[in-house]
């Protein structure tokens, strides 16, 4: 089958690394996948050098899906690529909606949307299902869910080397995002503030923010200077996906934790990806994470707004004995339920049921 | 009277607080918020309208001029760091001004252009030595991940130099490899 996905930011984040996984896990199993982005906003660099990762124009997209004679394209919230994405009149592609934001404003595209020529729709959970429903105003049975990928191989408790991972002596918390409201950065420094009277001397990493406006950046010095924190405070703009996975298994073995202040989740992949690697999670208690983590020690889902209630999962996460069992049953759970091989599967079902196959 | 919750809840309220003035600016800074406000303003017709609506011509010549710029790949800037190779090592890269150029070797690299060092640091290279001479923040916000790869990084202030950012000179004294001739 030959498939090819197109979304408008071809940027380094969540989507853009959903799709390469997506890419690897159905070429594993034979089939033909390329990728689109209308934009280049740095993911360009990172990728160089492949020829079935494009970017281009709306006129590149509207050529590509003429020429392509895919057996589906599945554009992912871009509305603005969905007329071209059938290509010609004689032989029309397949065209599918993949919706992964969940912000009202990412939503809202979908108000005026026309489904009716789209072969199939899909998000990742059932929660953004019951979103995507709401707003196209369809039974929630006509919106498949096909999950993202984790990558499992990586994100481990054991590094791919075997090399151990160098320690600090203090307890490392890891919070992972873009220095936006959505993911609620302001709310990490003061936690950090928090933890840092709760333990004494901890080291907060702050994974993301690459691409943060100057301002945002000035901001965030500030509010780490005010709160006393420049020292405990290790901003990672950018970061590979070896090392991040290294960091969270560091941060599991000083007894720390991710911290997630999120307003919003559409999956919790960083999150997702630190409980693979052993790492304790205090999350908002979202909606989705209900739905996307099994139950375990390891997950501790609080009312991110009361500090009582942080503090006392940290503290549980501070005695909690992390044995190699529980960490390799939670591994494996997560790799049962979003592996590549339980991505394709569900994929290639939905393809074949909806006719594109 | 306070418990020590209350401390930490104020804190954060105040963080969201901050949130949506951050989200409320961004707003009123945005084009389609300020094109609004005109439109109304232009409103009943009249003289004033004739100044709103050039006012509005000229953004769109604006965005017509970037636009097209983008699209031809214009470049922003030019700078000397694009003469060094991705992958080419250099020992150092100073960020300010270094008191005897002269004596830098053809392994070095200094410049008091931020955008010149971005571009020469977030190129894949083996690491070598970064000595920050001047506070910006997007040459602070790189450090702990060059520092992750393998650089080290010397905060080492220029004499007499007037604009200090207090914040940014915390973040470096506590995360850089060396400080020379700090401040504090």
């Amino acid at each position: 089958m030959k498939i090819l996905y197109a979304y408008r930011y071809g940027i380094i984040g969540g989507v853009s690394t959903q799709l390469l996984l997506r890419q690897q896990a159905l070429e594993v199993v034979g089939h033909k996948v390329c990728l689109f982005f209308s934009q280049d906003n740095g993911l360009g660099q990172v990728v160089s050098g492949s020829n079935r990762i494009l970017f281009g124009s709306e006129t590149s997209f509207r050529k590509l899906v003429r020429n392509g004679q895919f057996d589906a394209v599945i554009v992912i919230d871009s509305p603005e690529l969905l007329p071209a994405a059938s290509g010609s009149l004689f032989r029309q592609n397949p065209v599918y909606l993949d919706v992964h934001t969940t912000t009202d404003t990412g939503l809202g595209y979908l108000q005026d949307l026309d489904v009716r020529h789209l072969t199939g729709i899909m998000v990742p959970t059932k929660y953004s299902a019951r979103l995507v429903s709401d707003r196209l105003e369809r039974d929630l049975s006509d919106i498949e869910i096909v999950p993202n990928i984790l990558n499992t191989e990586v994100f481990s408790s054991k590094p791919l080397d075997n090399v151990r991972d160098a320690t600090e002596s203090v307890r490392e918390f890891v919070w992972v995002g873009k220095l936006d409201s959505h993911k609620n950065w302001r709310l990490a420094l003061v936690y950090a503030g928090m933890l840092r009277d709760i333990f004494g001397d901890i080291r907060m990493h702050m994974v993301g923010g690459y691409t943060a406006p100057p301002e945002t950046a000035r901001e965030f010095f500030g509010l780490a200077f005010k709160l006393g924190l420049s020292a405990c405070v290790n901003w990672l703009d950018r970061i590979e996906n070896n090392a991040v996975a290294g960091l969270y298994r560091r941060c599991a073995e000083s007894g720390g934790a991710m911290l997630v202040t999120s307003r919003d989740e559409s999956f919790g992949m960083a999150a997702a990806e630190a409980l693979l690697c052993g790492c304790p999670l205090i999350a908002n208690d979202l909606p989705v994470f209900h739905e996307v983590f099994p139950s375990s020690p390891l997950v501790h889902l609080v009312d991110i707004w009361n500090p009582e209630t942080v503090a006392q999962a940290a503290n549980e996460v501070a005695e909690l004995q992390r044995t190699d069992e529980l960490v390799g049953q939670l591994h494996s759970e997560l790799q049962d339920r979003y592996g590549p091989e339980a991505f394709a599967s569900k994929f290639l079902d939905l393809l074949k049921t909806l006719g594109s196959v | 009277m306070m418990s020590k919750w209350d401390v930490y809840l104020i804190r954060v309220l105040r963080s969201d607080i901050d949130a949506k003035e951050s989200e409320l600016e961004a707003l009123r800074h945005s084009l389609r918020y300020r094109v609004g406000g005109w439109v109304i303003e232009s409103w009943p017709p009249g003289r004033r309208t004739m100044v709103i609506v050039a006012r509005i011509f000229a953004v769109f010549l604006k965005l017509s001029w970037r636009k097209n710029a983008i699209g031809r790949g214009k470049r922003v800037q030019s700078c000397q760091a694009d003469a060094i190779a991705e992958g080419e090592f250099v020992q150092l890269v100073i960020f300010g001004t270094q008191a005897n150029a002269e004596s830098l070797g053809r392994d070095a690299f200094c410049s008091d252009d931020p955008v010149a060092l971005i571009q020469l640091l977030d190129r894949e290279r083996p690491p070598g030595t970064l000595v920050v001479r001047r506070t910006n923040e997007a040459i602070v916000r790189r450090i702990s991940r060059l520092r992750l790869n393998g650089w080290k990084v010397v905060w080492q202030p220029e004499e007499g130099i007037n604009e200090i950012d207090a914040h940014l000179v915390a973040y470096l004294e506590s995360h850089a490899d060396e400080c020379v001739g700090s401040t504090s």
